[in-house]
């Protein structure tokens, strides 16, 4: 049985938000569950002692797959991801799924600012292995 | 014109924002809209330009770092 890990350091506040980055990583909404303590779920069909309030069930990842949450606290959202999860999310990504999402976070984080300042992107300019991108309003 | 600054580490995904342009006191509903979108900056410095609007001859800088 994979165990799952919770990502503490990685918390996404809005819900909203959260729900664009998912999207944009191809996880679309139809494909989320939101609630309250929703039950994981392992590979075998097996009711996980953990719970989340975000719900990406494991027919939507690979048939080896655990459910994939997050669970609501009250700075925002964290990741919980079974450790067999984390290496297949890796591969399916191309990189860490909680820095990928992060990163997609960002995105909608800087989308959301442009339309509530009524602001305009400049075309973001990639110095080293940072990203820059300047919003003017 | 004001502007916000992101800088998104590819590596890490940690975002990094500054505040330009919005002197003083000025900047702190900016600050307030990303603080809710981001959640509480783990730093947080003021800029040399948020210092000078203060009368502060020290500078200091930036305003609204998240990692």
């Amino acid at each position: 049985m994979s165990k799952y890990h919770v990502f503490a350091q990685a918390i996404f506040p809005s819900l909203e938000l959260l729900l664009a980055a998912l999207t944009e990583l191809g996880y679309p909404r139809e494909q989320v569950e939101v609630g309250e303590s929703l039950s994981l779920f392992g590979y075998g069909d097996d009711r996980r002692p953990e719970v989340a309030d975000v719900v990406i069930r494991r027919r939507w990842l690979h048939r080896a797959s655990n459910d994939l949450g997050f669970q609501k606290t009250p700075s925002g959202y964290v990741p919980i991801v079974s450790e067999w999860d984390a290496g297949y999310l890796r591969r399916r990504h191309g990189e860490d799924f909680v820095v990928a999402l992060r990163k997609a976070y960002n995105r909608a984080v800087i989308a959301e600012a442009r339309t509530r300042l009524k602001g305009s992107l400049r075309p973001a300019v990639r110095q080293g292995t940072t990203t820059k991108i300047v919003l003017r309003f | 014109m004001a502007e916000i600054v992101f800088e998104i580490d590819e590596e890490t995904g940690e975002l990094t924002t500054t505040i330009r342009g919005l002197p003083g006191k000025a900047c702190a509903p900016v600050g307030e809209l990303l603080q809710q979108l981001l959640g509480a900056p783990a730093v947080e410095r003021h800029t040399e330009e948020y210092s000078r609007a203060r009368g502060q001859t020290r500078p200091q800088i930036r305003t609204g770092e998240r990692r």
